[in-house]
């Protein structure tokens, strides 16, 4: 058989045409093979970028985690471990935090002009930005706290502090009162927070402590912001119920307010107890109240109970006319600290170097000697110092728990037997230089007076 | 309050710097004086220029080391005390007892130089 020209022409093209597309087919198989093996590398190096990604994703938010621990203990290192122990009043505290890091803070504080000073506060939003500002805050509050009892000047300095420092759109809401606790009288300024509730365990009745005032710390306030002091007279057993506004708007389950109404009335159904019991049942009052729906903000309850210092009064060998200032002491430690309180008092009465000097022996005998003789230098004992200076006399008192002593037959230190003896100056150096010098029966409580100029 | 001790020609030199009142540092004088005795040191000067306070528990010490001394037939002197500690001295007699100067020539005398 014989293929003629034509069609031999013919196969030869499509045999070409077959092997060009051959050729082509595989050009285009390299090239995808190529392609291919570049997109699984380039897969690869994708994959090892996500999860070198993952990797440091996951540490960052270890690291923020860490961070917001680490603010979370600074900021519950704000709140005061021990409440001070003061005079007339008990106190107990309880914070339930919402999440990790939250803006609220109380504190007591007894003033330099030994008031005592209940603070509470609250830093809107909530994170680290809200910490900062507590913690800011809370050394602000300290500082003002030290120079003046006034809580709206207190307020007032705050909010002129903080408006400098706070450039974002925070703000607190405070409450701060300053109880005098001869008198019992609380001086007391709001600063836009909730009003705190006093029972009254006479009549079971609660009253508000309302007033007004601005928040503190926006900087839109820093020209316009006003605070006032109110006072209100307190009665032993009271109890004031301070709080921050988490508590009152934890939700229940259908998105009903626990309320300032029902705090109120679990108030007055609780406010018989003990302040911790007492406590403990309004947390538990509002957590029925939401079933276990998640709080939205965190919150706190300071309690204060108001106790009789009368019956110390009584004792001190002052009156209530006299408006004595009281000062605890339970060890020697304290015994400067004292001392300078009142020798600052002498000092801007115009009491002499002298007489400063004097003074200040008759402090360190009369302390010594409740500390180590009448309480046994027992720390949990307390002797009660009660002082007025005017510039016509400078009074001192000291009761101590102990059973007292003999004070009317004690040894004359100057005497050849008793010039050696290692003791028995203390009431000698007293009675020499103070002008009046008085025991109470029972010889636990001493009291000492000098007159500016002398007698 | 801060203590300083020193020895030349057989006296043991004490200076007392701040206030004597506290349990620690009445210690630590009683403990100055010890270890002069132990050394047959018997003349003891009591430096109380920068003796800024005293109160009866550090006057009973000095009383205490005044009959300490005098056992042992040694001498207790009170060199140049701040006008309120002498005070404070005074009205508890030690003045009446006590070798308490003012100068270092009342010192040397003191101390038979």
């Amino acid at each position: 058989m014989t293929l003629n020209k034509d069609r031999l022409q013919t196969y030869k093209q499509r045999i070409y045409s077959l092997l060009s597309s051959c050729k082509r087919y595989r050009d285009n198989y390299t090239a995808l093979l190529e392609k291919s093996k570049k997109t699984e590398k380039l897969l690869e190096e994708r994959s090892r970028s996500v999860t070198e990604l993952t990797y440091k994703l996951g540490r960052i938010h270890s690291e923020l985690d860490d961070e917001m621990e680490t603010a979370k203990r600074i900021q519950e290192g704000l709140m005061p471990k021990e409440l001070p122990e003061a005079v007339n009043l008990r106190a107990t505290a309880i914070y339930i935090p919402a999440g990790k890091v939250g803006g609220d803070l109380y504190d007591i504080i007894i003033t330099p002009r030994q008031k005592i000073a209940i603070l509470i506060f609250d830093v809107s939003g909530h994170g680290i930005p809200a910490a900062l500002i507590t913690a800011m805050a809370k050394m602000l509050f300290a500082n003002a706290i030290e120079k003046s009892d006034s809580p709206a000047e207190v307020f007032r300095e705050v909010n002129k502090q903080l408006c400098n420092f706070i450039k974002t759109e925070q703000y607190l809401t405070a409450f701060l009162g300053v109880i005098d606790p001869v008198k019992n009288m609380m001086t007391y300024s709001r600063a836009g927070h909730v009003p705190p509730l006093v029972f009254n365990t006479q009549t079971s009745s609660v009253t508000k402590l309302d007033s007004k005032g601005f928040f503190i710390g926006h900087s839109a306030l820093l020209n316009i912001a006003e605070y006032w002091n109110n006072d209100v007279q307190l009665a032993p057993d009271d109890k004031i119920l301070f709080y921050t506004d988490g508590l009152t708007e934890g939700c229940s389950e259908d998105g009903k307010l626990y309320g300032a109404e029902r705090l109120r009335d679990a108030f007055i159904r609780n406010g018989s107890n003990d302040i911790k019991i007492l406590l403990d049942k309004l947390v538990e009052d509002q957590e029925s109240f939401r079933q276990g729906t998640p709080l939205r903000d965190d919150f706190t309850l300071l309690c204060v109970e108001i106790q009789d210092s009368t019956y110390l009064l009584t004792d001190s060998g002052f009156t209530r006319e006299d408006e004595p200032n009281i000062l605890l002491v339970s060890s020697l430690s304290e015994i400067e600290k004292i001392c300078s309180i009142i020798l600052r008092e002498l000092d801007k009465c115009g009491y002499g170097d002298k007489t400063i000097k004097q003074y200040k022996i008759c402090i360190f005998e009369m302390i010594t000697n409740a500390i180590l003789h009448g309480n046994n230098n027992d720390p949990s004992k307390k002797a009660v110092v009660f002082y007025k200076v005017t510039p016509i006399s400078a009074s001192m008192s000291v009761i101590d728990e102990g059973d007292g002593f003999d004070y009317n037959n004690l040894p004359d230190p100057l005497s050849p037997e008793n010039r050696m003896k290692d003791h028995g100056r203390g009431v000698f150096l007293m009675r020499h230089y103070f002008d009046e010098v008085l025991f109470n029966t029972k010889g636990n409580r001493i009291l000492g007076r000098k007159y500016h100029g002398g007698k | 309050m801060e203590i300083s001790c020193s020895t030349s020609e057989n006296t043991g030199y004490i200076a007392l710097i701040g206030q004597l009142w506290q349990k620690d540092d009445l210690v630590a004088v009683d403990d100055a004086v010890e270890k002069y005795l132990k050394q047959k040191i018997t003349n003891i000067v009591l430096d109380i220029d920068r003796l800024s306070f005293i109160n009866s528990a550090g006057l009973g010490l000095l009383a205490r080391t005044h009959s300490k001394i005098t056992e042992q037939n040694g001498k207790l002197i009170l060199f140049n005390p701040h006008s309120s500690v002498l005070e404070v001295m005074v009205i508890s007699g030690f003045d009446l007892f006590m070798t308490i100067v003012k100068t270092q020539d009342e010192l040397n005398a003191a101390l038979n130089k």
